[in-house]
């Protein structure tokens, strides 16, 4: 089972590597920022307010545990709307959609023309999905479990399988091994981390649209060994990444009949699954809701962040992919930097470092690139050290008891999850300006996907507006959203200081640390808000 | 008479915010100089947002220049100043880069010369 899904990654690894040589430098990058640095006096009134906010927060609530025992919860399918939205035949028409667009960015990148501000596939895929869908799904919902299409073609594929075989199953022949949690999501993201963020190809639409049929067929491969859900919950990165942004999200998916668990295909839900602990009804998973029977569904609005509270330490697998990914969206914005460019220029510059760059250069061809994926794996590991050291701290703080001993581990468990809303907020902050400028090309690119000169819906000679964002809201909107992700970790990580440790004074004095890591790492997000965007010149 | 002093009293707002918005646009003349395919002193160049902008180009060798996000584009020839003037009507911090230096349309590299910073109101 394992060779299965180590073929499947080698071979993707090998697609990607050999893509690589064959990619021509465009004059015009792709996904160019204008965005203006936000001044000093503002990074400094963002930090101040992090800080002062951290500590009002504490102690206002220093004795109290709101959302501990449940939330507020409205159905959407009490009105005709709600019950509209989520109607069968609604969301097979968005599944049909999402499908027709997949194959648009794979045809649009393999036979459109190859310019990558022409081509429907990168704007589609780097503005729209990854940034935008990450928007929606944060703010909105969980849409990415719906217009999933390796979920969705791969569902259409075991329901033809089924019909044409009398009841036999496609997938899931092989059992996952349990311990191997999160591995397969952990090395997927990387890599696309790496397309993402050091490969030059991901803007040309060939090589992107190659890189997602190796993906695909990663996908697959996973999906039709161990089994379609389980699969999801594992090894497809961007569900786990869409879905851990989601819990952010005011609404969820319920089931109340939780008899229909035991059966679940992600083998996950029910035990340990987010929120399901509460009122063991299944929170979020998208296999119950699509088996469930519709008066056992619900589609609930709900608090922001309440899917954030943690009620059980996290696997370390889900620690490891939760850092990962605030590590990338944090070294998506260094690299960016004045100071980055000048190490990469000291680290060029220097006399003694030489024979090693030129030896680097012999062997992979592209020192800058090189360097920033030896960067791409060095700072999700000090962001893990990081952590783990403060974990270890709060520990500590915490001080022993034998009533309840909380290690280290635990502790690091537990709270990585309040973390997320200061990573969303950066994103958010860093992204917002690029999604409302470069996500302006989408509009002539769906009347001209292919390049070729078409012009579908009278759209194709949009030009692109630069004073569509004003810079002065944009810095104000940044620095807010920083600051209210901050406070809104701290609250997270109180309730969760309050959940693990019966003794008030124990929780208060195992914050400290929180409160100061999340200080720090708020202060980085607005300190890169703050630093002008610079082109890498040896790049 | 009523009606006749709104319309007086509108057409003297209307001077007096044209008057205000005219007289806080500025007009900014930057000279850049290309030396050995570089920017003499300081490769940012800050301006407001709506000021009249002219930067004057001079170089060493025969270059086009393109100020991305307003999308002008400039070929310059050695010791003959150029000038791209246009209005600051967008802020943020725009790229100009250069292609083609000594004439070579082949040239895919895309060095940024300067950045251009239009800062708000």
């Amino acid at each position: 089972m394992r060779g299965h899904l180590l073929s499947g990654l080698a071979a993707l690894v090998a697609g990607i590597v050999g893509l690589v040589g064959a990619t021509p430098a465009w004059a015009h990058g792709f996904g160019a920022r204008y965005d203006l640095p936000i001044p000093l006096w503002l990074y400094l009134l963002g930090a101040g307010g992090a800080v002062a906010v951290s500590f009002v927060i504490v102690a206002l609530m220093a004795r109290r545990t709101p959302g501990l025992h449940g939330y507020a919860r409205l159905d959407l399918r009490r009105w005709a709307l709600g019950r509209a939205l989520t109607h069968a035949a609604t969301l097979n028409a968005v599944r049909l959609i999402a499908v027709a667009v997949f194959l648009l960015i794979i045809v649009a990148g393999l036979f459109g023309t190859q310019s990558p501000t022409r081509n429907f596939a990168p704007t589609m895929v780097w503005v729209i999905w990854w940034v935008g869908l990450a928007f929606v799904c944060a703010l909105v919902g969980n849409l990415w479990a719906l217009v999933n299409p390796w979920r969705i073609l791969f569902a259409w594929a075991e329901a033809g399988y089924r019909a044409a075989t009398g009841g036999h199953e496609l997938a899931g022949r092989l059992a996952y091994p349990r311990g191997l949690g999160m591995v397969p999501a952990i090395i997927l993201f990387l890599v696309f981390a790496w397309l993402e963020l050091v490969w030059r190809g991901g803007e040309v639409p060939r090589s992107l649209a190659c890189a997602i049929i190796a993906y695909s067929a990663v996908t697959w491969a996973g999906m039709a060994a161990f089994g379609r859900e389980i699969w999801l919950r594992h090894g497809e990165a961007f569900d786990i990444a869409f879905g851990l942004l989601a819990r952010f999200a005011p609404t969820e998916v319920r089931v109340t009949n939780t008899a229909l668990c035991e059966t679940c295909g992600s083998g996950a839900c029910g035990h340990g699954a987010h929120g399901a602990q509460e009122h063991r009804d299944c929170v979020d998973c998208y296999d119950c809701a699509s088996r469930a029977a519709p008066d056992a569904r619900q589609f609930n609005l709900r608090p922001w962040t309440v899917g954030l509270l943690s009620h059980a330490p996290v696997p370390w697998t889900m620690l490891v992919f939760i850092l990962l990914m605030l590590a990338t969206v944090s070294f998506d914005g260094i690299k960016e930097t004045p100071a980055w460019t000048g190490l990469m220029d000291g680290i060029f510059g220097t006399q003694a470092l030489a024979p090693l760059l030129f030896g680097l250069h012999d062997l992979t061809g592209n020192v800058m690139a090189t360097l920033q994926t030896l960067a791409l794996v060095v700072l999700p590991t000090v962001f893990l050290i990081v952590y783990m050291l403060f974990a270890w701290m709060m520990a500590a703080a915490a001080g022993p008891s034998d009533a309840e001993p909380v290690s280290a581990g635990q502790v690091a468990r537990l709270f990585v999850l309040s973390l997320i809303p200061i990573a969303l907020a950066y994103h958010l902050a860093h992204y917002i300006s690029f999604l409302l400028l470069a996500g302006q090309l989408i509009i002539p690119l769906v009347s001209d996907p292919f390049g070729f000169g078409w012009d579908l819906f009278g759209t194709a000679d949009y030009r692109l507006d630069i004073a569509v964002v004003n810079a002065r809201m944009v810095w104000y909107t940044a620095v807010a959203a920083i600051v209210v992700g901050h406070m809104v970790a701290v609250y997270l990580a109180h309730i969760a200081a309050m959940r693990v440790y019966a003794d008030t004074r124990r929780a208060l004095r195992g914050q400290i640390p929180v409160l100061a890591l999340m200080v720090g790492y708020t202060t980085l997000s607005l300190w890169i808000l703050s630093q002008p965007i610079v082109k890498s010149s040896a790049g | 008479m009523n009606r006749d002093r709104r319309a007086f009293l509108a057409a003297g707002a209307a001077v007096a915010l044209l008057g205000a918005s005219a007289a806080r646009a500025d007009t900014k003349i930057i000279d850049v100089v290309i030396e050995a395919r570089k920017v003499v002193g300081d490769d940012v160049a800050r301006v407001t947002q709506g000021d009249a902008v002219t930067l004057r180009w001079s170089t060493d060798e025969a270059v086009s220049v393109h100020l991305h996000g307003y999308d002008l584009k400039l070929s310059i020839a050695p010791d003959v100043p150029t000038e791209m003037t246009f209005e600051a009507f967008a802020a943020g911090r725009f790229p100009v880069t250069s292609h083609g230096f000594g004439g070579h349309d082949h040239d895919d590299e895309e060095v940024v010369l300067l950045y251009l910073e239009v800062h708000p109101r």
